[in-house]
């Protein structure tokens, strides 16, 4: 029943935010029944309406659970989008250099993807457990470091440049493909790894030893440490498998979706896993289901773009207002724990 | 004029500001007031005793409009009133002082006073205007604070002052104050006390609540007990004492001492501490050079006034704070700076100062809490990968039954238990790990009578069993009344250390305070 | 009588169905850079545009009805949307502008082989797609036409954005018309240097300048968005350092330059993509790699912006460019461009 408790005002803020999109629709002169028709029906229209909005939720859920590990450690990973790149990049190396039989090679890809994100959620970490430099900071600016170094690596100047034209490597080898379930459609088992990974997080979080002490950390850092848990490695820990998480989300896009590492591929998908991880209020399971809300709204909004009933931006903007909406309060009420640790006072009384 | 209004029968002085009747309240689960009869004059100070979860701040709250009652009515100056908000009850005159503060630190006494209710000057804010006011408040009750301070340069006792101005500010008549002591020193006490009784003076109805019975004995002219939700007895302060009270809180004859039994010591020293140079969070010298030993069958007691550098001292010894220099042994070995997990496998297990930052974790569940620190223990765990869930379960169980603890379920989360129970629970925690140095700091602070009384009995358990007990306490009774030696602690330093049988109040309190101490 | 109403009614339905599936319709997806970039995209808008629009008139429909279009955000997007529209099989044609389209089209394009695309500027080797290139030679002909007859120096320079064959075509190009409008010049007055990259301004920028010092007076610049920097160099010295642009009128897509842009090669993408459309409706469109240029089948799809008529349209046409450019030196241009179009001049390229 808690999680119905809890669903209840996500739903809610859905629906509002739904609301307010259809009136600034309307506002900007465009028709709302077609508009959300086609958001519908591009989202959840059919079998490949359902699998489209699956292969835009792949990425976004393991962004959404590489937020949600290290948030439950206390810290904010803002920087899943540039995890996510260094894992394609890893990836999609492995998979055009390395000559392995087909599901090995395909397994090794994706531990390639979670170690090369890993690495890039462990320098934050690092720094922010040794140093105490804020993961906020840090993780964001190695996320330009990852998207602009991947650039670097695929443009014609560097040295993975690999079609005449555009900057992106050559084709992974076939044997390193994540397949796909059926002829014609974008999806590929990469979703089906992301929810293997979802309940492998939650199983973590909550059942070993090791995700007690992550949790015991971002509840209450001082209980920790007083309770002899190693706070500074449980937050390395933390944001090294968020790096990893959000890595493997990239390499199960270039090895399912993309098939090689394009530059700037991701419109974004770390960034939706920030909202994923808020609306799935940092539950892992719950992150799955935020995800494909996340995908469904990527996907209608191409559909509207697609049929032409409203350009491409109004989708941003509907996308955008829903995001807002579910977010938004979450992110207030993180905020203000962050300040006012406590201020129940009628607490102890009850 | 305060507590004088005109009715339409003619002028007539209306001495009654609040009457309650038959308040109810539920939460889930809890019948937190069940047909509640408060009732409140102007002039007088209330005092509202009773345990830890008796009902005395949800009744409260309740007369704050912070909750609608499920039942009974409410009567402010006579007329029946519905109490909407808290906007509403300041509208009516009604102010709190809560607990926890609810000021802005970077701003000023004034600006915090005033937010929400600044005079203003066309469409300025008028600074001068609000200074001013603020000190003719200031003056008219003898609750002495700058009112051009920042509040976080403010002392706890300062800031509650401030609170109380907040809410004359904004006209308050009715002023409940919430555990106002709790986080007061002793010279803060006194000078609270004096400002009540000015309040009464003026005419203000004042609502004190606390559980500590000399408290409502010194300044209060009317005390009701609450117990369960029910009021058990509204008397006069001048009828009532203290066992009298104690006895309608408790329900039962409650045993104010404790007497330690002799036992002897084999003089095994089991805690060490050599020459401990601490250093606070500023980088200040906070403790300079504190040697003390604590032998098994024995409790020593730290005297001294807060700010001593007790809070130093603790943490180095338990691994929360690395010394300077210095050295801790416990029993043979020498873990100066070791983890708490590592003195927690050699035996020294603690009782923090503060129960809910650093005792437990208010979120999790009362299994979990019952093994913070143990987690990895292979009686937990299977290999770091997985927890054995059912012996925690299992372990907490045990736990809630052997120390009593009024838990619904281990599957709780702790935010859910009185602070006694959470007590209790870290008592519980630390005490079933079977340690042979106990470290307690201020374990009884906040506790009603019955949970004193239940953490004494363990601290002197454990003594009986062979422990080394460390009780640091502000509480000079609560010392005197359990140690075996007694170490006054002065800037820092252990001015001297006494034999119960020798020390007396006076030598100690002169000790505390700077004056010269003996060696035992 | 029952059943001749009957037959009146299945012709009349026939008749609707038949017309129903006589409209066509088109399907454009746009390069990430989106409408309003004064270059590709805009231009494969107008041409799909004028299509659409000549299409509806014939039809009697609105515009909407026979021309959506897309604008992805990242690479990323291409596969969704070439599928999307591919899927749906409602699109007689449908038009990838960008060779960066090309690699995920030949993975897409298979899955439908029935569908009809249309690539521009770059290879996809499918059989249901046409792919579309440019006599760029013939552009870069006439640019170094502008600039012999232009430079006062007798030096000249061109900058390319890599050391490839493409690349070397347009200097190719640029050399001999040079040669062929100036005998004063010779191989070596042409200065040659490659930026390395397409997106690097600043680069571009030092390499102009040393052109510049170097002597030359006028150069042309074949960088995509590194030949911006030409201008900025040119602009350091206005009046005496001039420059070339290339695919569209440089003076109206960077119109803060058109003191210093003489005139601009140009690449009509608009008339290639208008010209496949038709193609595609009319029954006569075929795939494989379609050539546009002056000597080429259509006969059209590059030229000059020169001066400020039209002097042979829709190869010299008229230009943005704020400098004035003598009547001699357009004559001598349309001259050359007369030479190519009817084989005495012939162009010679990798």
């Amino acid at each position: 029943m808690r999680w119905l408790r809890e669903a209840g005002p996500v739903v809610g803020a859905i629906a509002l935010a739904l609301g307010v999109g259809a009136a600034v629709c309307a506002v900007a002169g465009y028709s709302v029944p077609a508009v959300y028709r086609e958001l519908v029906r591009g989202a959840f229209g059919g079998r490949y309406q359902l699998f489209q909005t699956l292969t835009q939720a792949t990425p976004i859920l393991f962004t959404s659970l590489s937020f949600v590990i290290a948030f439950r450690c206390g810290l904010f990973n803002i920087g899943a989008e540039g995890q996510l790149y260094v894992g394609a990049f890893a990836a999609a190396w492995a998979g055009f250099t390395l000559e392995l039989p087909p599901v090995l090679h395909t397994v090794v890809c994706l531990l390639f993807g979670a170690v090369a994100g890993g690495l890039w959620g462990l320098v934050p970490g690092w720094l922010r457990a040794r140093r105490g430099a804020n993961e906020f900071v840090t993780t964001m600016m190695l996320s330009y470091v990852a998207i602009y170094l991947t650039s670097w690596l695929v443009s014609p100047r560097g040295p993975y440049h690999g079609t005449q034209w555009a900057n992106q490597t050559v084709r992974i080898l076939r044997s390193a493909e994540l397949p796909r379930f059926m002829a014609g459609a974008q999806l590929s088992w990469g979703i089906a790894v992301g929810a293997m990974v979802a309940v492998l997080v939650w199983y973590f979080i909550f059942r070993t030893p090791r995700g007690y002490q992550i949790r015991a950390v971002g509840q209450n850092p001082q209980a920790a440490e007083y309770g002899g848990i190693d706070v500074s490695g449980s937050m390395i820990l933390a944001l090294t498998l968020a790096g990893a998480l959000a890595g493997l989300g990239g390499a199960a896009e270039i090895l399912g979706t993309h098939r090689r590492f394009i530059e700037f591929f991701s419109p974004g998908y770390g960034w939706d896993g920030i909202a994923g991880g808020l609306i799935a209020r940092a539950h892992p399971i719950a992150a799955i289901l935020a995800a494909i809300l996340m995908g469904a709204l990527r996907a209608g909004g191409m559909a509207i773009d697609r049929a032409g009933v409203a350009p491409a931006d109004l989708a941003a903007v509907i996308q955008g207002i829903v995001i807002l909406f579910v977010v938004a309060p979450e992110l207030i009420r993180w905020l203000r724990r962050v300040r006012l640790p406590r201020s129940d006072h009628v607490r102890a009384e009850r | 004029m305060p507590g004088v209004e005109e009715t339409p029968g003619g002028a007539r002085r209306i001495s009654q500001a609040v009457r309650m009747e038959g308040i109810v309240k539920r939460f889930p689960g809890v019948l937190a007031n069940a047909g509640i009869d408060f009732s409140l004059d102007f002039g007088e100070a209330h005092g509202l005793l009773g345990e830890n979860g008796a009902g005395k701040t949800v009744l409260m709250s309740i007369l704050y409009g912070l909750y609608q009652p499920d039942g009974g009515r409410i009567f402010v100056r006579g007329t029946p009133t519905r109490i909407g908000s808290p906007a509403v009850a300041i509208r009516l005159g009604i102010g709190m002082v809560h607990q926890h503060f609810m000021l802005v630190p970077r701003l000023t006494v004034a600006e915090n006073i005033a937010v929400g209710w600044e005079p203003t000057r066309g469409p300025l804010f008028d600074r001068r205007a609000m200074v001013r006011r603020i000190e003719v408040l200031v003056k008219q009750y003898g609750l002495e604070v700058d009112p051009t301070a920042r509040v976080e340069e403010l002392a706890v006792g300062e800031q509650q002052r401030v609170e109380i101005l907040k809410a004359l500010y904004r006209g308050a008549e009715v002023l409940i104050l919430d555990e106002p002591t709790a986080v007061l020193a002793e010279q803060e006490t006194e000078a609270l006390f004096a400002a009540v009784r000015v309040l009464k003076e003026q005419g203000k109805a004042v609502v004190f609540i606390t559980h500590k019975l000399d408290e409502a004995l010194a300044v209060c002219d009317r005390i009701t007990v609450l117990r369960k939700g029910k009021n058990v007895g509204t008397l006069p302060a001048r009828q009532a004492t203290p066992a009298r009270l104690a006895e309608l809180m408790v329900g039962r004859e409650v045993v104010f001492q404790v007497r330690p039994e002799p036992v002897e010591s084999e003089g095994h020293p089991l805690l060490a501490v050599e020459g401990l140079v601490v250093t606070d969070d500023r980088g200040v010298q906070a403790v300079r050079g504190v040697s003390l030993v604590v032998h098994d069958h024995e409790i020593l007691g730290i005297a001294g006034v807060q700010g001593n550098g007790q809070k130093e001292l603790v943490e180095a010894i338990c691994g929360l704070r690395q010394p300077q220099a210095g050295h801790v042994s416990v029993g043979e070995r020498d873990l100066t700076g070791a983890s708490p997990r590592k003195l927690a496998r050699a035996g020294l297990v603690h009782i923090p100062e503060d129960r809910q930052q650093r005792g437990l974790i208010l979120p999790f569940t009362v299994a979990e809490n019952a093994v913070l620190g143990q987690e990895c223990d292979p009686r937990f765990a299977i290999g770091p990968w997985a927890q054995a869930r059912r012996n925690i379960a299992r372990y907490a169980q045990e736990l809630v039954e052997r120390f009593s603890i009024a838990a619904p379920s281990v599957r709780t989360p702790v935010q859910a238990l009185s602070g006694g129970n959470q007590q209790r629970l870290i008592l519980a925690r630390e005490l079933g790990r079977g340690p042979r140095v106990v470290v307690a700091v201020q374990p009884t602070r906040g506790l009603d009578v019955a949970g004193m009384e239940f953490v004494w009995n363990q601290l002197l358990a454990m003594r009986r069993q062979g422990c080394a007990v460390l009780l640091v306490s502000m509480d000079l009774d609560e010392v005197m009344m359990l140690a075996d030696r007694v170490a006054v602690m002065y800037k820092g330093a252990v001015v001297g250390v006494w034999r119960r049988e020798e020390a007396t109040k006076h030598d100690l309190g002169l000790a505390m305070l700077g004056g010269k101490g003996a060696v035992a | 009588m029952r059943k001749g109403l009957l037959w009146a009614l299945l012709m009349v339905l026939g008749v609707a169905v038949a017309f129903g599936q006589g409209v066509p319709k088109i399907g454009l997806i746009l390069a990430t850079g989106g409408l309003g970039d004064r270059s590709f995209n805009d231009q494969g808008y107008w041409g799909a545009e004028r299509a659409a629009k000549e299409l509806a008139a014939k039809y009697g429909v609105p515009v909407d009805q026979v021309f959506s279009y897309v604008e992805p955000r990242s690479i990323a997007d291409y596969e969704a949307f070439q599928r999307e529209f591919a899927r749906t099989g409602e699109y007689t044609i449908i038009v990838c502008i960008g060779f960066d389209q090309a690699p995920v089209l030949e993975e897409v394009a298979p899955d439908y082989p029935n569908q009809k695309f249309v690539v521009i500027d770059a290879v996809a080797a499918v059989p249901n797609v046409a792919s579309v290139v440019f006599n760029d030679w013939e552009e870069a002909f006439l640019c170094g036409v502008v600039a012999g007859l232009w430079t006062k120096t007798e030096k000249v320079g061109v900058e390319g954005g890599m050391d490839i064959p493409l690349i070397r075509r347009f200097v190719q190009g640029f050399t001999q018309g040079a040669m062929w409008a100036n005998p004063a010049i010779k191989k070596e007055d042409v200065l040659v240097r490659y930026v390395g990259a397409w997106n690097n301004p600043t680069l571009g920028k030092e390499l102009a300048l040393e052109m510049y010092q170097a002597g030359a007076d006028v150069i042309y610049g074949a960088a995509g968005k590194s030949h911006l920097g030409v201008f900025a160099a040119a602009e350091e010295n206005p009046g005496v350092w001039w420059a070339i642009g290339t695919d569209v009128d440089q003076a109206w897509s960077a119109p803060e330059h058109a003191d210093v842009i003489i005139a601009s090669g140009l690449k009509r993408v608009d008339l290639a993509v208008y010209t496949e459309i038709m193609k595609a409706v009319e029954g006569t469109w075929a795939a494989g790699v379609i050539s546009y240029g002056m000597v080429s089948e259509a006969k059209l799809g590059t030229g000059i912006a020169v001066g400020s008529e039209d002097a042979l349209p829709p190869y010299v046409v008229a230009s943005y460019s704020l400098v004035d450019i003598p009547d001699w030196i357009i004559a001598k241009v349309a001259e050359a461009a007369q030479g190519i179009l009817d084989g005495t001049i012939v162009i010679e390229h990798e």
